[in-house]
């Protein structure tokens, strides 16, 4: 578990030395990202580490703030965070804000580390206070500097996460009155005997904290600021790993918390996603500009993220985790494509673009490759997920999840309907003359990721078969045996 | 177990594998090469599976595990039995003439490359539809196809209108696939299984009426959709934007034929529900109509052979309501030797026309190109069903004349039979103006044995593969339904006398279309045959119909969700007003923005003392 504890203050330590100097740290900072990338396959893939606890920092009436546990579903959401630094750091490389996106973007995934290792939640709240202090900062120091868009989305998450703390605490201090044992290892508290109304009511707080961060229907208005005003570098981390975190809280802290409240929620958060994956979908058809649609289609998936979720079904829950990992993938790709145009001084205003694929058919095909895992093709990363999520969601709410998949066709409405205008048709006669194709870093970067997207697409297997002894105590019927896991 | 069934999909999707990763580094005549060896391959394996297991086909091979969660098992596994043989025949050796009539064909087009990626993979993805052992699979195969029907009808983007027809087809067709998806769902919430054999196993021990009649419809359409049936054929005339070899591959011989595929692999869910067969039949019979009676008003030569494969998918939706599929599988078979065929030989035709559709101005074709001409001239007789020669007598005029004798098939007899009617119409009509006539001098052209060896075989079978099954009571091998037998059952066949008075009524029908159409090339000629009527010329406005109401309703949604919901409503309403809360926050904020966020965070924050409050009163 030593690992662990690398992994997560090493990107503060980095951190910490890029803001002390001037300038430079390119090579600095991918150093460490590859670090992190090494550490973070080590911890999943080392045979002997994994359900290792590691206890630090006593605390009276707050427990062991320092409980590292090494599960698999926090190792391998790791694994994927790990990745998108070094991703988003390629994609940042020729941008004259750099250090501030790779400060930001190295505190980020320190956060983000100790939120997939914790068991005690405080630290988990910690952490995750510090997350979107990170994100905020990386929304107002990239691209468009804007406040407004940067201090929403902080608002939204600060605003959220004490909403999280307070049901955290009502929890806690039942669980206190009720053993006379205060301690927030969630072990612990996951015992506790709450009534149904105050259960109802701490759920929801719990749930306006995380998904919040998703983000989940009604609370998703940041998204779109934020994703319209970061540099797409940034969002390349902001919406593949970053969202992650609220989906962990569910599945780790607030169901095993809060099973029954969960069970009675249920039904509201699956009609929650599915509108929000229509929503989503129909918003990315009237994106103005590409950064936009982008984060819109990220918006869409989480949101089916949430609806399998909270339908507490094996294969719902299985497909959800799944889709969060895919969606990290092929939103780093989105974003990536998005950046890339960005770097050639093509702003994703429609009427720029046009006819492109002549000039650049490999930002082409790359293009079109991520559109196509987006829009859930078999045989991508997405896919499973989203069919699963459904799937299972169908046998608990059948007329929601129809309405979800209808998502399938607006996926393929708004993908292609983009596509078109950027690289099909006759050659937009505004487009620069010396507009350079993929470089071959470029180039070899959207191949690790294609290949990987594939990769997961044709063998989900090897996530979900791992995934399995956590997730299947999740689902309803073994939740209302009594267990509950963690 | 064969573990080597894998290696049919597998060649050509190997082959759109290497033409992404070295593409570059090789001249698209290579890649070209390379490409049309891959379907080449492909073909040598199903040819030993017809040697060694070509009687009684059952073979499995489970190559991994594609996704299991609990129940849910989905496997990369595929199975070949009667049906499937045929399908991966056609899919392979069809598949193949045509990368090999591409060779010429498309050379020194741009986009060479990208064309050999997408039709090895559409191969590919046709195998893997037709193979599958299980729905989800099926479902890969289904969408990889659609996938490239729109890279490939897109294949000419610089222009617009091929790109909106490309996006077209694979929207329209996505309606389909929506569909498919959530009758699998279906199925799995009420069978707990994706497995071919094991649904249908369990579906014939526990049928419950209610779930198989929505999957049934919800399968219905994905198949209409997939197969361009009434009302969902909208996209298939449109998508003649791309190459000719496109359209005979993907919008003839292959993918459109995956709804009939479909409905006769999953002919268990429809048997299981009463009345639907009789749909599937009034479907099919009602779309061989309606699409022949459009084909006979078209002047563009591919939208011509659109319609008509539109029109002679409901022959084969028709075998298949009528408790008819392995006569519906039959002519799916004849069809996609002699689409195939017309489609090559239209683009041929179109190249010499130098890419003018219209066959108004064409004429006296046969003297400049008489292999064209007469092999051209084999898939006409074919598509007409003309009496005896032609395969199509005994795959669609046998679905005819079982319809008569089927209950509640009367009125499926008459349309189907008028159906054939106009199909013998507009397609001599297309003939006598291409090839008869006086001569319109085009380029000269010169296909080379690429092009004649596909146009010659599919010419041989356009003609003779229909002698697999004589009609009951005459001489000849009747082959076809007996080996089908075991797996979809003998079908019903008039004998007798009345099976002499509707043979009779069908040729009949063709010989009265042959007639008209000889008048109404004369007409056309002189500027006013059936393309002057404009209700047929449309289709009976039914495309213009679609594209009025459904894209701008879609449309005026997303944009009230964005101007009327997240603008006003999560911008304004949520977080409007800035100054009454913070003041502070003024000049953190930017104007414009002004206050949304501290309304906001104060609403919050008053709502969590609320929560606060109420906590407080039930600790």
């Amino acid at each position: 578990m030593i690992a662990a504890t690398l992994l997560i203050l090493l990107p503060w330590g980095a951190a910490l030395w890029l803001a002390s100097r001037k300038r430079g740290g390119h090579h600095f900072a991918m150093a460490m990202a590859l670090l992190e990338v090494l550490l973070a396959l080590i911890l999943r893939f080392a045979p002997d580490t994994s359900g290792a606890t590691v206890h630090a920092l006593f605390i009276p009436y707050l427990g062991h703030l320092w409980t590292l546990h090494d599960g698999p579903l926090g190792s391998t959401l790791a694994v994927l965070c790990a990745l998108l630094i070094p991703v988003s750091l390629i994609f940042a490389w020729r941008l004259e804000e750099f250090r501030s996106l790779a400060i930001s973007i190295l505190v980020m995934s320190g956060a983000l580390f100790g939120i997939f290792f914790a068991q005690n939640v405080l630290m988990f709240y910690i952490f995750y206070e510090i997350l979107a202090l990170a994100g905020a900062f990386l929304i107002l120091r990239s691209g468009h500097r804007s406040r407004a868009a940067a201090l929403q989305f902080l608002l939204y998450t600060f605003v959220g996460s004490l909403l999280f703390l307070v049901a955290l605490v009502v929890v806690y201090v039942l669980h206190g009155a009720q053993t006379g044992h205060y301690d927030f290892s969630i072990l612990n508290l996951a015992d506790t005997r709450i009534s149904n109304v105050v259960g109802i009511w701490a759920f929801l707080g719990m749930v306006a904290g995380l998904a919040v961060k998703m983000p989940l229907f009604p609370l998703h208005s940041w998204a779109g600021s934020a994703y319209g005003n970061a540099a797409p570098a940034g969002s390349v981390f902001l919406s593949g790993a970053a969202v992650t975190a609220g989906a962990y809280g569910l599945i780790h802290f607030a169901i095993p918390m809060l099973p029954h409240a969960a069970q009675q929620f249920a039904p509201a958060g699956i009609i929650l996603g599915a509108i929000g994956t229509l929503y989503g979908a129909f918003l990315a058809l009237n994106a103005e500009n590409l950064r936009y649609f982008a984060g819109w289609a990220s918006v869409s998936h989480m949101n089916l993220v949430a609806l399998g979720l909270f339908a507490l079904q094996t294969q719902a829950i299985h497909g959800s985790v799944f889709l969060l990992i895919a969606h990290g993938l092929v939103s780093a790709g989105l974003f990536g494509v998005v950046s890339v145009m960005e770097n050639r001084g093509l702003t994703g205003a429609w009427t720029g673009l046009g006819g492109l694929f002549r000039r650049t058919p490999r930002l082409g095909a790359w293009m079109l490759f991520f559109f196509l895992a987006g829009m859930g093709l078999p045989g991508l990363a997405n896919f499973p997920g989203e069919f699963l999520s459904l799937a299972g969601a169908f046998q608990v709410l059948p007329w929601a999840a129809a309405l979800a998949t209808l998502g399938i066709l607006a996926g393929v409405i708004y993908f292609l309907r983009i596509y078109e205008r950027i690289m099909l048709g006759p050659l937009n006669s505004t487009l620069p003359d010396n507009l350079a194709d993929l470089s071959a870093g470029e180039w070899l970067l959207f191949w690790a990721l294609g290949l990987l997207t594939l990769w997961l697409g044709l063998d989900p297997q090897m996530i979900l078969s791992h995934l399995g002894i956590l997730l299947s105590v999740h689902s309803l019927d073994v939740m209302s045996g009594g267990g509950h896991g963690i | 177990m064969n573990e080597w069934l894998w290696l049919i999909p597998g060649f050509p999707l190997l082959g759109a594998l290497l033409n992404a990763l070295l593409g570059e580094h090789f001249s698209p005549r290579n890649m070209g090469r390379m490409a049309a060896s891959m379907p080449f391959l492909s073909t040598l394996v199903v040819a030993a599976v017809w040697i060694t297991h070509g009687r009684d086909p059952n073979l499995h091979d489970l190559v991994w595990t594609w996704m299991a969660v609990g129940q849910f098992q989905a496997t990369i596994g595929f199975h070949i039995d009667q049906v499937t043989l045929i399908m991966i025949s056609i899919a392979s050796f069809v598949g193949f003439l045509i990368h090999l009539f591409s060779q010429q064909y498309l050379a020194g087009d741009y986009g060479e490359r990208r064309y050999y990626f997408y039709l090895n993979l559409f191969v590919g993805g046709m195998l893997v539809l037709t193979m599958a052992d299980n729905l989800l699979l099926l479902y890969l195969g289904w969408e990889t196809v659609g996938l490239c029907s729109y890279a490939l009808v897109a294949h000419w983007y610089r222009k617009q209108e091929n790109a909106w027809a490309g996006r077209k087809a694979f929207v329209v067709t996505r309606i389909g696939d929506t569909a498919l998806a959530l009758a699998i769902f279906i199925l799995f919430a009420e069978y707990h299984t994706l497995n071919d054999h094991l649904l249908f196993a369990a579906i014939a021990a526990r049928p419950d009426v209610l779930a198989l009649t929505i999957a049934g419809v919800l399968i219905l359409i994905a198949a209409i959709a997939k197969s361009a049936q009434f009302p969902l054929h909208i996209w298939l005339p449109d998508s003649m934007a791309g190459p000719s070899t496109v359209s005979a591959l993907i919008h003839a011989a292959t993918m459109v034929t995956a709804g009939v595929y479909l409905c006769i692999r999953l002919y268990p869910i429809f048997a299981a529900v009463p009345g639907m067969l009789w749909i599937i039949g009034l479907s099919g019979a009602f779309t061989a109509f309606y699409a022949a009676s459009c084909g006979i008003a078209q002047v563009d030569i591919k939208r011509v052979l659109a319609y008509s494969t539109i029109s002679q998918l409901g022959y084969m939706f028709l075998g298949v309501g009528i408790g008819a599929p392995s006569l519906g599988l039959f002519h799916l078979l004849v069809h996609a030797c002699f689409k195939a065929l017309l489609f090559m030989g239209a683009g041929v035709v179109i190249v010499i026309y130098s890419e003018n559709h219209d066959i108004r101005k064409m004429g006296g074709l046969k003297k400049q190109q008489p292999f064209l001409r007469w092999t051209f001239l084999a898939g006409i007789f074919a598509l007409a069903a003309v009496p005896v020669v032609s395969a199509s007598f005994y795959s669609k005029d046998a679905i005819i004349e079982t319809s008569f004798i089927v209950p509640g098939g009367m009125p499926l007899w008459i349309l189907a039979l008028l159906g054939a009617v106009f199909t013998a119409i507009y397609a001599f009509r297309l003939y006598f103006l291409v090839f008869e006539g006086p001569e319109q001098p085009g380029k000269p052209y010169q296909m080379g044995w690429g092009m004649k060896i596909p146009l010659g075989l599919l010419a041989i079978a356009s003609i003779g593969i229909g002698w697999l099954q004589f009609p009951p009571g005459w001489p000849g091998p009747k082959i076809w339904l007996p080996w089908l037998a075991p797996e979809l059952g003998m079908p019903p066949l008039p004998t007798g006398g009345i099976n002499i008075f509707l043979q009779i009524a069908g040729s009949l029908a063709t010989l009265l279309g042959i007639g008209i159409a000889y008048k109404a090339a004369q007409w056309e000629r002189k500027g006013q045959g059936f393309s002057r009527v404009a209700f047929l010329f449309n289709a009976w406005f039914f495309d213009h119909l679609f594209l009025r109401i459904f894209p701008p309703l879609w449309y005026a949604l997303a944009r009230i969700l964005d101007h009327g919901i997240e603008q006003w409503g999560f911008r304004l309403a949520f977080l409007g007003g800035l100054r009454d809360g913070f003041a502070v926050s003024g000049n953190v904020l930017e104007s414009g923005e002004n206050g949304l966020l501290s309304r906001y965070a104060s609403g919050m924050i008053l709502g969590m003392l609320v929560l606060l409050i109420i906590a407080w009163g039930w600790l």
